[in-house]
């Protein structure tokens, strides 16, 4: 927990450095992407939305995948999961 | 600005770390939990299925002007359209990312620090990430030279200190259950050692190789013998471990290293293993970032790469925190849905060589 409130913390200090320069240089799509980013991965860090992020990441490979890779595993004869 | 370069022997280097990468310490024992003591010849058939996916990249690489997968999309299908082929591509590299992060960091809080948090390990090699991202392409490759001579130094004296220790009888019978297994292990090593050096693809325009061939022999060496890497390290797990107490252990390499012991005053060395792993780990989450860096700059037409690379390592320490809820749930992922989806990830190469075989006949025509 107060690992992720140190890294957040210096996520923001970057973003608070960086992301007005790139507003100022006309980049606004890379400005946007840059803050929308920053804070995806500050929640995160901080504990609110770990469960998205989960979800974000591995539960829909296990939803999409795991069935055909139970089937592969039974078509290989090495078992699967049930 | 400056475009960047790297010869193909730095190329070669890359493709070999990334080869390699995290498969050293986790694939020998996924495969032997498979395969038994066939888990070698897998990895032969891992090999002989990788290198048609080999050319695949190499055949992207060669057609239409040298430029990324990525640029090549949008060039063709415009940046919306391309964008449904290049948002997966980049999701793939970053969901990579973190994925060898987190087993990095699993590693290190169960085998070596395990009072710290495995968030401040991943944490501390994201920084020195980032760090190698603003430093760019060409500093990152010279730092891949360099680190090839200490993995080649501690990976031959790994395999010359544990030689006196092999039993090749512990590889039989072979295919004692059928050609199932093995080709099941094989499917493993196809995923984790070839398809995934698909982000690789993104650093081929920046390689000064002289012709083509010269391109095509820098990635065939690198990818094969980080595959022969991997074959050596399976075989010595197999030997020297035996197949049952290998599929035991999630670390097997790691075992393998404590069984280091030279005339009773070479012993505990397995620190340098770890050091071995975390480097090549290291290489293949530095290409796979700086395919999400280079993806993302191109797709949305930016002047420069690096300035995203704080809030990309931040979702990428965030990504690896909440990877998976426990190591059981992991491992049954990594053995049954990760290859899958690796699989399936293919379709964006294969997608784009047919785009552009279609353009060229078109031209033609």
């Amino acid at each position: 927990m107060w690992v992720g409130i140190a890294v957040a913390a210096l996520v923001a200090a970057a973003a608070v450095i960086e992301a007005p320069s790139l507003f100022r240089e006309s980049a606004k799509t890379e400005g946007i992407l840059y803050l929308a980013l920053a804070a995806a991965g500050s929640f995160t860090l901080i504990g609110y939305t770990g469960k998205f992020y989960s979800f974000v990441f591995l539960r829909w490979v296990d939803i999409a995948f795991l069935p055909i890779g139970n089937w592969v595993a039974h078509l290989f004869g090495t078992g699967g999961a049930s | 600005m400056r475009e960047e370069a790297i010869s193909a022997r730095q190329f070669t280097a890359l493709a070999l770390f990334v080869t390699i990468g995290d498969s050293l310490v986790i694939l020998p024992g996924t495969m032997v939990s498979l395969a038994k003591q066939d888990a070698w010849l897998s990895m032969l058939v891992g090999l002989a299925a990788g290198l048609p996916v080999i050319l695949l990249f190499l055949a992207v690489h060669a057609r239409g002007a040298a430029a990324s997968p990525v640029v090549k999309l949008k060039r063709i299908c415009g940046p919306w359209f391309g964008g449904l082929f290049i948002l997966p591509y980049i999701a793939f590299s970053l969901f990579l990312s973190a994925g060898s992060m987190r087993i990095l960091g699993d590693f290190m809080i169960t085998q070596i620090m395990p009072e710290t948090p495995g968030t401040a390990v991943v944490a501390l090699l994201l920084i020195v990430a980032a760090a190698a991202i603003r430093g760019g392409v060409e500093a990152f490759a010279r730092a891949g030279e360099v680190l090839l001579l200490c993995f080649l130094f501690v990976f031959f004296f790994f395999i010359l200190t544990l030689v006196p220790q092999v039993d090749f009888h512990r590889l039989l019978p072979v295919c004692e259950n059928g050609p199932g297994p093995v080709a099941h292990g094989g499917l493993l090593s196809l995923a984790f050692c070839f398809i995934e050096i698909m982000p690789l693809m993104m650093l081929m325009p920046h390689v000064k190789a002289n012709s083509r061939k010269e391109m095509r022999r820098a990635l065939l060496i690198g990818a094969i013998a980080g595959a022969c890497a991997l074959l050596i390290v399976t075989l010595l797990c197999i030997t020297v471990l035996g197949p049952g107490h290998a599929e035991r252990h999630m670390y097997p390499t790691y075992t393998l290293a404590k069984k280091i012991s030279v005339g009773s005053f070479l012993e505990r060395v397995e620190a340098m293993i770890a050091f071995m792993w975390i480097i090549s780990t290291f290489m293949k989450l530095g290409v796979n970032l700086f395919a999400v860096h280079l993806g993302l700059a191109q797709w949305i037409g930016s002047r420069s790469y690096r300035t995203l690379s704080v809030p990309v390592a931040a979702v990428t320490l965030a990504l690896a925190a909440n990877f998976t809820d426990n190591m059981a749930y992991f491992n049954h992922i990594v053995t049954l849905a990760w290859p899958i989806y690796d699989l399936t990830m293919l379709f964006v190469p294969l997608f784009l060589l047919g785009l552009l075989l279609v353009r060229k006949a078109g031209k033609r025509g």
